[in-house]
């Protein structure tokens, strides 16, 4: 009787273990081939790199897509379409490689991954005042690092992950019928928002600061920027036939009032002269700067806050780039940097208001 | 290491339980507790090799200890050195957990100037401390008690116990050790230690971290909570320790059955209890039990009057309270049940003709209140939630509490409902959360506990069904996906 009961036990002990491992082994293949993080391989069939999560998914775009352009950036970026960039003055194949709120350490990666890729020729880079002004360090990346690195030892936290698994492999299926979250409108957001002023002053009205500051010297800034230079141009110098496209997004004018109440124009400004003095030593290197265009950045209509703007300004952005207009060059950097300091220093912000 | 993450669950547990029978199939039974003891001191130092030297030195000193004891005649001199024994115990769970909370306290009512030293809390050590100490006082009780370093080094860093407890006796697991009835593979035990460890990660990964996302929440906004929010708030703590706590002691106690090791119970529906008195005999029972042997019975007990057995009762759930954490709001908790055990004694004779189920609320409430004082960070904010909770400003259900705590199961759910109307995303989330409170309150309030299921184990398809519905739900519940919320950009 013991003898039998243990061979039940024995049989129920083993085939739950074989049955576990089985559904863990399905699992996982099902998120190998799915593979809604493109962590393994480009989509599969007609299947396309549609939205899901861009933290864990752009990392694996940077990797296994085929491209020769890529745009790297922040929520600046994100309304941008793959599809302008394939025009053939960048380039045939385009991915977008942009992440909310991102860090150099962020970047770093980015930048390391599509730079293994032969095949690129351009690289568009939207360079956002704020990495200039942080301190190197505070902000380590957010991307997941099983996802960024080459252990595929620690991918169990993808294959057996109930995200992945209960939501982002049916949207990934899904979303792939729905042309709002195609490839070429991953991630952007301007459909989620209204652009005008009286909703940019809303906003703002609750974050403008009380007091205007003094003026911090205009060296406050140099470590950092030394740092960002420290840390681009390695990518520069090591391959000299991908063309580096810096460009400045135009945040609205509300941003300078921000930044002339805190006293950090002449910092920011400064930061920005130092780091494009040394990245226009570079042939392969053109930076654009856009926060000049006070067509722009005085019409609040064009902007859901103080600094992110309509799908519209994007296109105008790259339009800009394609035929070469707000391009800064030797001759014309610091003149244009003093000229916007200036500018910013000198505008009636209290006329914003009433 | 902890048990719920993928190097345990995929490596440790399996090399462990197999390692562990194929080499006692050769009859070497010494290299296969050599290897029990090397797997637990790789599962110890894993969190922090700075703790190994301090689990090893207390397994030495403490063995070493007990050594002397063979070896002093004077029986004057073999007290000092049992005393002896048990300051350095304390002193060293003294140094690291409570030197800086002492320190701090002095420097904030006295004005000292005491440096904080911000010593790392090795991992287990109030439980292991203690362990020794009824260790060492049963040897000096009893010259029988003597085991080798061997035996003795696997007791205390046995590794299912070693950093959550429960703090099992010298006497309830080293026999076992040498037990060879318990040598070989026992496949009811594997197939019942299977389920225990499947319930105990459901109860961790699927409740107890779901609700701590709720109870995290709301300690952070506690002035905007209301009465409904703070009830939903108090609730889910009350939930979330129950189930993290035992569920932590289910998981040990399945791993201990694949092993073909018994381990006492630590937990038996603490809130089905219909008085303190109950509830202490049910929560975290091997704690009650060591104060009792080693602290409340020394005292005297209830041997030396109503009075002093009143004192002792509610001394030692000051020092209960203490155990649990280096802050007044553990003190306090403590007090509080202390206060609560003493009227439950009292007042037993009238409680008797209470209902029961008045009876259980009334336990049921003054459990949840509490705990408040145990979850908060101080004790104003203590004060302050149960403020919002006689507030009686009803309003309804956070839709920011809804964004943040639902549970992820319902990510999907909540993707389509958007669709159709961002405000049926807050109703179903509301409802989905509700739903989700309830059933974990009637899961902890009357369902079986673990012991139970695993009592009435029968290896049908039903069960397996369970066991690996559980299991596959929770290992998957390792990994999630974060939503990042950019400040500016």
């Amino acid at each position: 009787m013991l003898i039998f009961k243990e061979a039940v036990m024995k049989k129920f002990a083993l085939t739950t273990i074989a049955w576990i491992a089985g559904i863990l082994l399905i699992i996982a293949a099902a998120v190998v081939i799915v593979d809604p993080f493109i962590h393994y391989h480009a989509p599969l069939g007609k299947l396309a790199a549609v939205e899901t999560e861009e933290r864990y998914a752009l990392i694996g775009v940077a990797r296994n897509m085929d491209y020769d352009t890529a745009l790297i950036g922040s929520s600046m970026s994100e309304n941008f379409k793959e599809s302008w960039f394939e025009d053939g003055i960048f380039g045939k194949q385009c991915v977008k490689l942009c992440l909310q709120g991102a860090h150099f350490d962020d970047y770093n990666i980015m930048f390391n991954e599509v730079l293994q890729h032969d095949d690129v020729k351009n690289i568009l880079f939207s360079m956002d005042t704020y990495l200039l002004t942080n301190v190197p360090g505070d902000y380590p990346t957010t991307i997941p690092y099983y996802l960024s690195d080459r252990n595929y030892l620690n991918d169990v936290y993808y294959i057996w992950n109930k995200d992945v698994l209960f939501e982002y492999l049916p949207e990934f299926l899904i979303n792939n019928k729905w042309e709002h979250y195609s490839a070429d409108n991953a991630y952007s957001w301007a459909h989620k928002y209204q652009f005008n002023q009286p909703t940019v002053l809303g906003i703002y009205n609750t974050q403008r600061s009380l007091q205007t500051l003094p003026e911090k010297n205009y060296d406050t800034y140099m470590d950092y920027s030394n740092h960002f230079i420290a840390s681009i141009t390695p990518y520069i110098e090591a391959h000299p036939d991908v063309e580096f496209y810096f460009y400045c997004p135009p945040y609205s004018i509300l941003f300078w009032d921000d930044s002339t109440r805190r006293g950090e124009t002449a910092a920011e400004i400064s930061a920005m002269i130092n780091v494009f003095e040394h990245l226009l030593e570079y042939k392969n290197v053109r930076i654009f700067y856009f926060q000049d265009d006070t067509d722009i950045i005085t019409d609040l209509n064009n902007y859901r806050d103080y600094s992110h703007f309509s799908q519209e300004i994007s296109y105008m952005l790259y339009e800009d780039m394609r035929d070469g207009r707000h391009e800064l060059t030797k001759d014309n950097y610091y003149d244009t940097l003093i000229n916007m300091y200036d500018y910013a220093m000198q505008y009636d912000y209290e006329s914003i208001f009433h | 290491m902890i048990f719920n993450s993928f190097l345990f669950v995929l490596v440790f547990l399996p090399i462990s339980v197999i390692g562990y029978y194929t080499i006692n199939k050769t009859n070497h039974y010494d290299f296969a507790k050599l290897f029990l003891l090397g797997m637990s001191l790789w599962f110890y130092a894993y969190t922090n090799i700075a703790f190994l030297p301090v689990i090893l030195i207390s397994i030495l000193l403490n063995y070493s200890i007990v050594f002397l004891f063979d070896h002093i005649r004077q029986s004057v001199l073999k007290k000092t050195v049992l005393i002896a024994g048990i300051c350095i115990n304390l002193g060293a769970l003294f140094l690291f957990k409570y030197l800086d909370f002492f320190s701090a306290t002095l420097n904030q009512y006295l004005g000292t100037s005491l440096l904080l030293r911000n010593l790392l809390l090795p991992l287990g050590i109030s439980f292991f401390t203690f362990q020794q100490i009824a260790f060492i006082v049963d040897s000096y009780r009893d010259s029988s008690i003597r085991y080798r370093i061997l035996d003795y080094a696997l007791f205390v860093s046995f590794f299912p116990k070693i950093t959550q407890g429960p703090i099992a006796f010298h006497n309830e697991l080293i026999p076992q050790f040498n037990d060879v009835n318990r040598k070989s593979v026992n496949y009811e035990n594997v197939s019942k230690g299977m389920l225990a460890f499947s319930f105990g990660l459901a109860k961790k990964m699927l409740l107890a971290d779901n609700l701590g996302s709720i109870v995290d929440w709301g300690y952070m906004n506690i002035p905007s909570l209301g009465t409904i929010n703070s009830l939903i708030v108090i609730l889910s703590y009350t939930l979330q320790i129950y189930f993290d706590f035992s569920g932590y002691c289910d998981m040990a106690s399945g791993i201990c059955l694949m092993l073909n090791i018994d381990l006492i119970d630590n937990f038996d529906s603490p809130y089905k209890a219909k008085s303190i008195d109950e509830f202490w005999k049910r929560w975290h029972i091997t704690l009650t039990r060591f104060f009792r042997v080693y602290v409340y019975f020394p005292l005297g007990g209830n041997r030396k009057g109503k009075v002093r057995t009143y004192l002792n009762m509610f001394l030692i759930f000051l020092l209960s309270g203490l155990w649990h954490g280096a802050a007044f709001t553990f003190i306090l908790w403590g007090i509080l049940h202390g206060i609560g055990i003493c009227l439950s004694k009292l007042c037993k004779g009238f409680m008797q003709k209470v209902p029961s189920f008045l009876r259980w609320l009334g336990t049921f409430l003054f459990v949840n209140i509490a705990w408040v004082y145990f979850r908060a960070e101080a004790v104003t904010y203590a004060n302050m939630m149960l403020q919002q909770l006689i507030s009686f400003q009803f309003t309804p259900i956070s839709a920011d509490m809804v964004a943040t705590v639902l549970p992820s199961e319902f990510n999907l759910i909540q993707k389509i409902v958007l669709h159709y109307s961002p405000l049926a995303v807050y109703y179903t989330g509301s409802v989905l959360l509700i739903i989700f409170l309830l059933f974990a309150l009637i899961a902890g309030t009357c369902m079986k506990n673990t012991r139970q299921r695993i009592a009435a184990f029968q290896p049908n398809k039903r069960t397996m069904f369970i066991l690996i519905l559980l299991f596959i739900w929770s290992v998957l519940s390792f990994s999630e996906v974060g939503t990042f919320l950019y400040v500016n950009f």
